[in-house]
C-alpha cells in the first residue's frame, strides 16, 4: 500500500542513492548531440529556405498583390462614381435652369394674351359704348324733331282756332294754356 | 474502488511519468532528472568522433519533422485568403519576419532563412518535448550551446567581416576617459563573452525546471493515494499549460536575443 509518508521516504533514500547530478553534464553524450543539433539545424534550414519561405512569400506577395489592386480599384471606382456624380449635379443644374426659362417664358406668355385679352375687351366695351351713345344721340334727335313737328302744329292749331273764332284777349289766353297743355300732354307722350 | 481510480489516474499519467519512476522494480522512487537520461539507440561514430543516435536525437529529429509537416501542410493547399491553420503558420512567421525587420532592418533580410530556422527548430523542440514520453532536445546544454555558439560564431564572424579590425572598437565605448577605458574594455569583452553562455544556459535551465517540476508533480500524482494525488494531478495541468507558453516565450526570447547580436555585429553600436 503506498502512503503519503512512503513516497516520501521514496524520495529521500533516491536522493541519497543519485548524487551524480544532472544528466545534461554527462561529457559522454556532448560530441553526438553537438553534431545532431548542427545536422538537424541544417537540414531544417535547407527544407524551409527551399520549401517553405518561397510559398510563404508567393501567397504573402499575392496577398498584397491583391489588395493593392483592390485599392487600385477602389480608387479608380471612386474617381468614376465622383465624375458621374459631378454629371449628374450639372444636369441638374441645367434642369434646374431649363425649368426656370420655361416658367419665365410661360409667365410672360400668359401675361401677354392677358394683355391682350384686355385690350380686346376693352375695345369691345369701347365700340358698345360708342354704339349706345349713337342710338341715344338718334332717340334724342328724333323726340326733337317730334317736339319741333308738334311745336308747329300746335302754331297752326292756334292760328287756326284764332281765325276760326273771334276771341278776346281772355279767351285768347285761354286757347294759349289749352294749347300748350296739349302739347305737354303730347311731351308726355313722347317721353 | 480506491485502487481502480488510482490505477485510472495512474495510467493517465503513466506515459509521462514513466519516466521520473525509477525502473529498478519494486517500490518507486522520486527520479524527477530521469528523463533528462541520454540513451544511445544506434552506436555511430564519425572519424573517432561518436554521432550514436541517441533519444535526443530522435526528438530533435521529430522536431525538424513536425515544423517542415507544420508549414507543409499549411501551405500546401495556399490561398490569398488564408484558412485557420494558415493564419496561424502565417502569424509565426510574420512574428520572426517583424522580429528581423524591427532589429535588424533591412540588412536582415539575409539572415531571415537561419532565425526562421532557429525560431521554430527552438519552439518545436520545446513543444514536443511536452508529449508524454518523448524527450526535450532543448533540454540538453550541450543542444542549447551549440546553437548559441553557432549564433555567436556567427556573429563574431560577421562583425569582422563586415568592418574588419574596426569591429574591435565595439568593446570601447565611446566618451570615456582614458584611465577608465581598461576598465570598461575589460568589462565589455566578458559581457560579449558571456552572451553565448547566457543564451544556452537560459533555455536549458527553463526547460530542465520546467520539466523537472512536471516530473515530481507526475510522480506524485502517481504514487499518492487517491485523495492526495487529485492535488498534483491538477497541477501538473496547469503546468503544462504554463509549459506551452514557457516554451514559446524562450523560443522568441532566443531568437530576438540572436536578431540584437547580429544587429550589433552589422551597426556595432
Amino acid at each position: 500500500m503506498i502512503s503519503i509518508a512512503h513516497a516520501a521516504a521514496a524520495a529521500e533514500g533516491h536522493a541519497e542513492a543519485s548524487s551524480g547530478g544532472f544528466p545534461q553534464f554527462d561529457a559522454n553524450f556532448f560530441s553526438s548531440q553537438a553534431f545532431w543539433a548542427v545536422v538537424s539545424f541544417v537540414v531544417l534550414m535547407y527544407l524551409l529556405n527551399k520549401h517553405v519561405i518561397p510559398a510563404v512569400n508567393q501567397v504573402l506577395d499575392a496577398r498584397g498583390k491583391t489588395i493593392e489592386d483592390e485599392i487600385t480599384n477602389a480608387k479608380s471606382m471612386r474617381e468614376e462614381a465622383d465624375k458621374v456624380l459631378t454629371e449628374y449635379k450639372q444636369k441638374l443644374t441645367d434642369a434646374a435652369k431649363e425649368s426656370a426659362e420655361t416658367l419665365e417664358q410661360a409667365r410672360q406668355e400668359a401675361s401677354k394674351h392677358r394683355d391682350q385679352a384686355l385690350s380686346e375687351l376693352d375695345q369691345e366695351l369701347a365700340k358698345t359704348k360708342d354704339q349706345a351713345l349713337a342710338a341715344i344721340d338718334q332717340e334724342k334727335r328724333k323726340a326733337v324733331e317730334e317736339i319741333k313737328t308738334m311745336a308747329v302744329d300746335i302754331a297752326m292749331l292756334a292760328t287756326e282756332k284764332l281765325i276760326n273764332k273771334s276771341v278776346n284777349k281772355t279767351d285768347a289766353n285761354k286757347m294759349v294754356n289749352e294749347a300748350i297743355t296739349e302739347l305737354k300732354e303730347g311731351d308726355k307722350a313722347i317721353h | 474502488m480506491r485502487n481502480v481510480l488510482s490505477t485510472t489516474l495512474f495510467s493517465l499519467t503513466t506515459l509521462a511519468a514513466t519516466p521520473a519512476l525509477a525502473s529498478g522494480g519494486g517500490e518507486p522512487k522520486l527520479d524527477p532528472l530521469h528523463h533528462f537520461l541520454i540513451k544511445n539507440y544506434v552506436d555511430l561514430s564519425l572519424f573517432g568522433v561518436d554521432i550514436s543516435i541517441s533519444n535526443s536525437v530522435v526528438w530533435m529529429w521529430a522536431a525538424v519533422a513536425a515544423c517542415f509537416a507544420f508549414f507543409f501542410f499549411a501551405f500546401r493547399n495556399a490561398t490569398v485568403v488564408p484558412g485557420r491553420f494558415q493564419s496561424l503558420v502565417e502569424i509565426f512567421y510574420l512574428l520572426v519576419k517583424g522580429m528581423v525587420d524591427s532589429v535588424i532592418g533591412e540588412e536582415g533580410k539575409k539572415f531571415f532563412p537561419g532565425i526562421l530556422t532557429l525560431f521554430f527548430f527552438v519552439m518545436f523542440c520545446n513543444l514536443i518535448g511536452l508529449i508524454p514520453g518523448s524527450f526535450t532536445s532543448t533540454s540538453q546544454l550541450i543542444v542549447t550551446g551549440t546553437l548559441a555558439m553557432g549564433v555567436f560564431i556567427f556573429s563574431t564572424g560577421l562583425g569582422f567581416y563586415k568592418h574588419g579590425v574596426k569591429f574591435l572598437g565595439f568593446f570601447v565605448p565611446s566618451g570615456l576617459p582614458v584611465v577608465l577605458l581598461p576598465l570598461m574594455v575589460t568589462i565589455e569583452v566578458i559581457s560579449y563573452l558571456a552572451r553565448p553562455v547566457s543564451l544556452s544556459v537560459r533555455l536549458f535551465a527553463n526547460m530542465t525546471a520546467g520539466h523537472t517540476v512536471l516530473g515530481i508533480l507526475f510522480f506524485y500524482c502517481a504514487t499518492l493515494p487517491i485523495w492526495g494525488g487529485i492535488i498534483p494531478f491538477g497541477f501538473s495541468i496547469v503546468f503544462n499549460a504554463f509549459e506551452i507558453f514557457i516554451g514559446l516565450v524562450q523560443a522568441y526570447i532566443f531568437t530576438i536575443l540572436t536578431c540584437v547580436y547580429i544587429n550589433d555585429a552589422i551597426h556595432m553600436h
